[in-house]
């Protein structure tokens, strides 16, 4: 790194790349020397100079580079003194006995800017200054921004101050609104409320959208007073603010007399032209019900932008699902217009109500294909073996992948409709792979000797995809009946086919003592995938017959397969493994390495333990620190000797 | 047990990235390009990312962490990652209205310059160039700018970026139809040879295009680009945070020679990184000018 003494020479310099890399290593070398000469570039008509001044002294910051900008708050040039301000903003708060003096001069504009650099404190050391400004500078602005600040603080300290000042003029009455809003202490209802009869209109709307901010319930009642006098606009907004507070307890907190009046009057505010108004009113609504609110809202839904204003439809939705199944819905379901059916089926998926399975049957072959795929999504989910003659329908009549798949995913695996065999049996044929691959899956689930057939005679042809649904379907439903083919797919020309035979004679592991034997033929495949996929599975059927090949894949030309041994002999806790995992140790892998040591430390014992004493001081951090851990956690269990 | 069709079909919701490991990666990928992966795309990363861990047979993404650290093949996989963390979407005379101003007002103006001082010495970086169609369009606008004046001068675009796969293509500079679509017809026969299907850049204009592979988070290496008249990043720094920002924009600006222009992208803002650059509003752009 370049000394102090070579940067405060750079900064001298009369060109400004000069000056720029100087401040650039000044910053990084945190060089306090150059702090003057930092703040001398800060005046630079040169910007870049400026700037490049700048990001170092933020960088260096302390009492030294506050100190020293300070003085620039006074300087006739405004872009000077602007980003002096924004440097002390960002380095004030630590530097907090420099700045509130500050608050007591007699320039008005060093008591803003003062007031203002406080605001980014972060420190309660800064409220009680803010408040003493507040309430008692004589210059409207300062007072101002002292509020605006106290609000950024956030410090339930200030409240007091802060309900003491709505007495004031209006335009500190605006700030002060705003900061009790971000604090919300209890204290501040009465203050704002009282507020409210003596303040002008403006004044009184930001109060109620503070109220509504602060979501305390001591308000409802205060607002709903003052709703029957209020015009629509405010209306709408104590509106808002009421459900802000009272969310989705809104039908039972209101008192019964209530009721009826507020719901028109949230019928109104959804008419309003700001959303905020329209969310709350919709949030209202869903919890007072009625067909003539799911319409207003259902209307708003449908001119949304799917993609832009994703959320607020997705939470529309979930307000319109929280009204049942209404009118608007079955009428869209039954109309022309695709874009409001598929958000009636979206509502409709959400609503638990017997009738939905025949309203989205009955409308399937009505809509276009896009709303097709939706509806027998959820009727796919939601309905029961009354729909059978309605899916298989659909599966001999339908050519779309997203809804055949639907389709064999309910009579296969929920189902398991044995007559739909042939037909899925065809999808395997299909153009997309996702639609073959829940097509095998639902013929996995229907199983029976007849499917079993049709996949061993599936085996026997030369189309490698073929084979290898063969041999996952008939591992999945009787391994065991069908060893000779599994047997003979573990010589497969596919690796693909390989692994999946191997998956699947792993399946048998628990019963029969063959697996064992057929994997360890795998053992020396040309492959690395099969070979790990061998190991894994000796891990997870473990027997100690397995440990013998377990140690000859430690020496696996491949790392990952050694990797992977080295993870099973750990887990579990191989002792006689010991000699030969630490051969590994001078492995130069670094990962194999690590591995090695958390093999060690996952076994234990004494020799495991020297072994890692001896590397724990390797030079290397990442090795010093797996070789720390494995230590530590032999040294946690205590039932083992060291 | 593993997807049946785990290289042929979209399998990415079977990896799960948990919060730790997507630190661990994104502190990794900042660390070695200072790209910033923000929390919202985590699940980006996650798809993305979730066939790599396939076909390298990984279990999960720490895994895949410790891959790129420690296998004897991580640096093939880091290119990978690169590519897979960097959205390559391109063409030629990509955002029209901004070449427009470029051509007729800032390279006018800068070769307006350069002609009163005798300096017939151009130098433009197109930086994070991907797969060529930027500098290869820069290299257009300047051959109609200078048009039979070209071969006296010495004009050359330097054009770099993170990943060697792009650059490959890159040097290659062999393009489909689809990459042309906002490019005057009228340009094509002049600049390109027909190579069946596709464009083939000509030699000439080649030649006055110099790739290569450019890591933005290292300071020394950017210092060693030759200073240029004219930097181009365009829709580059939406991958990094402020600080990073701050310090490829300041490099930028340091490239520039007094009274050079920068182009970003138009969704692009350099609103908190730099006040050094003068902005300069045209119908449609912003050029941005280091005054001299």
């Amino acid at each position: 790194m370049t000394d102090c003494k070579e940067i405060l020479s750079m900064l001298t310099s009369p060109e400004s790349d000069v000056l720029r890399e100087g401040a650039y290593l000044a910053g990084e070398a945190h060089c306090e020397d150059a702090v003057p000469l930092l703040v001398e570039m800060l005046k630079s008509s040169n910007i870049g100079v400026q700037e490049a001044a700048d990001n170092a002294l933020r960088m260096i910051g302390g009492k030294e580079a506050v100190s020293a900008v300070i003085p620039l708050l006074q300087s006739e040039e405004a872009p000077v003194r602007n980003g002096a301000m924004d440097i002390l903003r960002t380095l004030g708060g630590k530097e907090l006995q420099l700045l509130i003096p500050m608050l007591k001069d007699e320039d008005v504009d060093l008591r803003i800017f003062a007031s203002d650099i406080l605001g980014s404190a972060d420190n309660v050391m800064a409220v009680a200054p803010l408040c003493d400004a507040l309430l008692k500078d004589p210059e409207v602005n300062v007072r101002y921004q002292a509020a605006v600040s106290l609000g950024s603080i956030g410090l339930p300290e200030a409240a007091k101050c802060l309900n003491q000042a709505m007495r004031d003029e209006e335009w500190v009455q605006y700030s002060v609104i705003e900061a009790l809003a971000k604090i919300g202490h209890a204290s501040s209802i009465d203050a704002m409320v009282k507020a409210m009869s003596h303040s002008s209109e403006l004044v009184v709307s930001m109060i109620i959208d503070a109220l509504g901010a602060m979501g305390n319930v001591k308000a409802v009642t205060l607002l709903l007073n003052r709703m029957e006098s209020s015009p629509t606009a405010l209306r709408n907004k104590i509106v808002k603010a009421i459900v802000n507070i009272l969310g989705a307890k809104l039908v039972n907190l209101l008192p019964k007399a209530e009721r009826e009046n507020f719901r028109e009057y949230l019928l109104v505010a959804l008419e309003d032209e700001e959303l905020e108004v329209q969310n709350a009113a919709i949030l209202g609504l869903a919890a007072m019900g009625g067909d003539d609110a799911a319409a207003g809202i259902f209307s708003i839904a449908s001119k949304l932008d799917t993609d832009k204003d994703q959320d607020r439809l997705e939470s529309i939705l979930e307000s319109l699902s929280r009204m049942g199944l209404t009118e608007v819905l079955r009428t869209a379901l039954k109309g022309e217009d695709q874009a409001k059916a598929l958000i009636a089926v979206e509502t409709l998926s959400r609503v638990s109500d017997p009738e939905v399975e025949g309203l989205l049957t009955q409308s399937f072959w009505k809509n276009q294909v896009v709303v097709q795929r939706s509806i027998i999504a959820v009727l796919a989910r939601i309905a029961g073996p009354g729909a059978v003659d309605f899916f298989m329908d659909i599966l001999a009549r339908h050519a779309d992948g997203k809804v055949l798949k639907s389709a064999a995913s309910f009579l296969g695996q929920k189902l398991r409709h044995a007559p739909a065999a042939d037909a899925l049996f065809a999808l395997l044929d299909h153009q997309y792979d996702d639609v073959k691959e829940t097509a095998l899956d639902a013929c996995v689930a229907i199983d029976g000797p007849e499917m079993q057939e049709r996949f061993q005679r599936l085996y026997q042809g030369i189309d490698p995809l073929k084979r290898l649904m063969a041999v996952y379907a008939l591992g999945k439903m009787d391994a065991a009946g069908n060893i000779d083919i599994l047997k003979a797919a573990l010589e497969d020309e596919s690796p693909e086919i390989r692994k999946h035979a191997l998956e699947a004679v792993a399946s048998l592991c628990r019963d029969s003592e063959v697996w064992l034997e057929l994997l360890v033929s795998r053992l020396l495949d040309e492959n690395r995938d099969v070979r790990q996929t061998v190991v894994e599975i000796m891990g997870q059927c473990f027997s100690s017959a397995a440990i013998p090949h377990l140690l000859h894949a430690l020496h696996d030309d491949d790392d990952w397969v050694k990797v992977r041994t080295l993870e099973v002999l750990g887990q579990h806790k191989v002792l006689e493994a010991i000699p030969e995992v630490v051969g590994l140790l001078e492995n130069p892998n670094k990962l194999v390495t690590i591995r090695t040591i958390e093999c060690l430390g996952s076994i234990g014992g004494t020799s495991a333990f020297r072994a890692l004493l001896a590397v724990s001081g390797s030079d290397d951090y990442e090795i010093m620190e797996a070789a720390e851990a494995a230590i530590a956690k032999i040294q946690d269990e205590p039932e083992r000797e060291i | 047990m593993s997807a049946l069709f785990s290289s042929s079909t979209a399998v990415g919701g079977e990896l799960k990235i948990s919060d730790a490991e997507f630190v661990q990666l994104r502190d990794f990928i900042y660390a070695q390009c200072g790209i910033y992966v923000a929390d919202n795309r985590k699940y980006l990363l996650e798809n993305r990312l979730a066939n790599r861990l396939k076909l390298l047979n990984l279990k999960n993404f720490g895994e895949y962490y410790h891959y790129l650290q420690y296998d004897t093949n991580k640096k093939a996989e880091l290119s990978k990652l690169f590519e897979v963390i960097t959205t390559n979407e391109t063409s030629f005379y990509r955002n029209p209205p901004q070449l427009k101003v470029f051509q007729e007002n800032i390279l006018a103006e800068v070769i307006g310059e350069m002609r009163k001082k005798g300096d017939k010495r151009l130098r433009i970086w197109s930086a994070g160039c991907s797969t060529g169609e930027e500098p290869y369009t820069l290299a257009i606008i300047v051959a109609e700018v200078l048009k039979g004046e070209l071969a006296s001068w010495d004009v050359r675009i330097t054009a770099s970026d993170l990943s060697e796969r792009v650059l490959e293509a890159a040097r290659k500079g062999v393009y489909n139809e689809y990459t042309m679509r906002t490019t005057p017809k009228e340009l094509l026969p002049r600049y390109f040879d027909k190579d069946g299907e596709n464009f083939r850049i000509k030699p000439e204009l080649k030649r006055l295009v110099s790739f290569g592979q450019l890591n933005l988070s290292d300071r020394v290496a950017l210092k060693r680009v030759e200073r240029s008249q004219l930097v181009f990043c365009r829709n580059v720094i939406i991958y990094f945070d402020d600080e990073m920002k701050k310090k490829v924009i300041g490099a930028f600006y340091d490239n520039l020679q007094p009274g050079g222009y920068m182009l970003i992208g138009h969704s692009e803002s350099l609103h908190n990184i730099t006040r050094s650059f003068k902005p300069i509003h045209y119908p449609g752009a912003i050029m941005y000018k280091k005054e001299a």
